[in-house]
């Protein structure tokens, strides 16, 4: 047997609101943004030809089980934004102070991948109704400012159609809790919320007054094409949110500077439980995908990073954030209490890549980095001077 | 004379036995227990040690306690309770815009400086008055209409 041991010094990298989803979706996005260029097309138009559809096959081999609404979707953003108009005017821009409008159509996973809840999770919740009839929501997800408590409350109490003040979930002692399970991947509402939702139900059908009662539920896989770790095919997700968002830009061509005046964001993600707790997901997870394509940078140099501290590595402002609109497309799942999906990952993927695309339009190139900065711009401008010279 | 720093917190007269060189921030959680102050960056970027000296707005990182004998103190402890905090506090929940909360008092604090300042802010300069208070959850949108509500439901407080 040959070993061989390799060392490196790049810097570990982790996840950024999901495990690589932010930066695949960028090159995705703007990768078929390309192809549309060279094979001559508008670039929704050439997006809307390779759209799947429900029952369509997923790149693994798995199945879109559930309705794709993209078209509605894009039709929402193009009425709010008023895309189609805009793109169509801004593309023959010369002079010096220029607009640009770019559009994102994306999707994440919900849920862990593949069949790591029914292998390694095994989530499991309690709901136990004191007997005072207070409920107490047993699980051992974490409120990190994304609103669980509320969430995972509001659900209980809709099935029991109890008040909100009568549902107590306080923050998870694992003496006391359950194992249902970390705090990641897009999962807590969806796949907790659901096992809620099921022993909720339980405790109303057998709800006795003035009576201590527990219920438990444990997780049950909807696997239908089963997940193959070996050959990474089957259903690697349950279900999928979906995204359209649209960003729109003035410049600058001379000194090379972007201000965001307008960002759009439609989502899917099945059904909003809290439609203020969405709203914050939308409009924080937009924001930080704005930073991420369009100022955070991080270099690495010899294993170091360069930016120390916050101080280098420049995140948006109050004055950098942009009107953001968003709408909700409802698209109940069945897998979902009252059909939410996931929501925390997805709302950050799009506004990088719309923004590359609008700053592509405005500028009339090809971008193929994020964060893309001024320097970049400014690069890619004096590129394409030299070459009108030549 | 003790070798005390004398100053005023949260409307109290306070003798603090420690070093001139020392920071305020460490001071206000470390002696005083006040852990509302959330150290985010510690160099003067992010707000979130953000603390009123005299009426303005000043990041606790960058303050030496030698700087601040005499001088006035409110943390978000002392600001909890006011009238106006009332004010803030429903107008930040009624719009959402509150999440992990960690900016959450520095940003309450600008609030305050700002609402001081200017009762009628309008959106750009809720936008500035918050601009030296870094928020990774929310996008700010909302923290701007809490202010604009804050401004509009307490008019007369400030």
């Amino acid at each position: 047997m040959l070993l061989i041991r390799l060392i490196t010094n790049t810097v570990p990298t982790g996840a950024f609101r999901g495990f690589g989803g932010p930066q695949s979706e960028f090159a995705i996005e703007t990768h078929m943004s390309h192809l549309a260029k060279l094979a001559g097309k508008e670039s929704l138009t050439f997006k809307k030809e390779h759209f799947v559809k429900q029952g369509e096959e997923t790149p693994t081999g798995g199945k879109f089980y559930e309705p794709v609404k993209l078209e509605e979707m894009v039709a929402k953003a193009d009425s709010l934004s008023d895309y189609t108009r805009k793109r169509e005017e801004y593309s023959w821009q010369k002079g010096r102070l220029r607009k640009g409008i770019g559009m994102s159509i994306f999707l994440h996973g919900c849920g862990f991948t593949g069949s790591a809840e029914r292998d390694h999770i095994k989530a499991k919740v309690k709901l136990e109704k004191k007997e005072d009839d207070t409920i107490e929501i047993l699980v051992s997800n974490t409120d990190m400012g994304q609103g669980l408590k509320t969430t995972l409350s509001k659900i209980v109490a809709k099935v029991l159609e109890l008040p909100l003040e009568k549902i107590k979930m306080i923050n998870p002692d694992t003496d006391r809790v359950p194992d249902s399970g970390p705090t990641v991947a897009s999962r807590s509402v969806m796949t907790v919320g659901k096992l809620l939702e099921r022993a909720a139900i339980r405790l109303k059908k057998e709800w006795k007054t003035g009576e201590y009662q527990a219920f438990e539920e444990n997780y049950v896989h909807p696997e239908l094409i089963p997940w193959d770790i070996n050959t990474f095919t089957g259903d690697a997700y349950p279900t999928y949110s979906w995204g359209v968002n649209v960003v729109e830009v003035e410049m600058d061509t001379l000194t090379a500077t972007t201000e965001i005046t307008g960002t759009w964001g439609i989502f899917d993600l099945g059904t909003a439980i809290d439609d203020t707790i969405i709203r914050g997901q939308m409009e924080g997870g937009m924001l930080q995908g704005l930073g991420y394509g369009s100022m955070e940078n991080m270099i690495q140099v010899n294993g170091l990073i360069r930016q120390n501290s916050i101080t280098d590595y420049i995140i948006p402002t109050a004055m950098d954030a942009p009107k953001i609109v968003t709408a909700l497309i409802e698209n109940p799942y069945s897998g979902g209490p009252f059909g939410a999906k996931g929501a925390g990952e997805l709302t950050l993927i799009g506004t990088a890549p719309a923004y590359v695309a609008a700053v592509e339009h405005a500028a009339q190139i090809n971008a193929n980095k994020i964060p893309f900065l001024p320097e970049d711009l400014i690069q890619q401008i004096d590129e394409v001077n030299r070459k009108k010279e030549a | 004379m003790s070798d005390c720093i004398h100053f005023i917190l949260n409307g109290e007269s306070v003798d603090a036995d420690v070093p001139g060189t020392a920071r305020l921030l460490d001071i206000l959680r470390e002696y005083f227990k006040l852990t509302g102050v959330k150290c985010g960056c510690g160099e003067g970027e992010c707000g979130a040690c953000a603390v009123l000296i005299n009426g303005k707005l000043r990041n606790s990182c960058m303050v030496a306690m030698g700087s601040l004998e005499g001088c006035s103190v409110m943390t978000i402890e002392g600001y909890e309770k006011t009238e106006k905090f009332a004010v803030v506090e429903k107008a930040y929940g009624k719009a959402g815009a509150v999440q992990c909360g960690f900016c959450t008092p520095g940003m309450i604090m600008a609030t305050e400086a700002l609402l001081s300042k200017n009762p009628h802010p309008t959106d750009s300069e809720i936008r500035e008055g918050l601009s030296g208070n870094l928020c990774r959850c929310t996008g700010y949108n909302m923290i701007v209409e809490a202010v604009m509500t804050a401004a509009k439901e307490g008019a007369g407080l400030w």
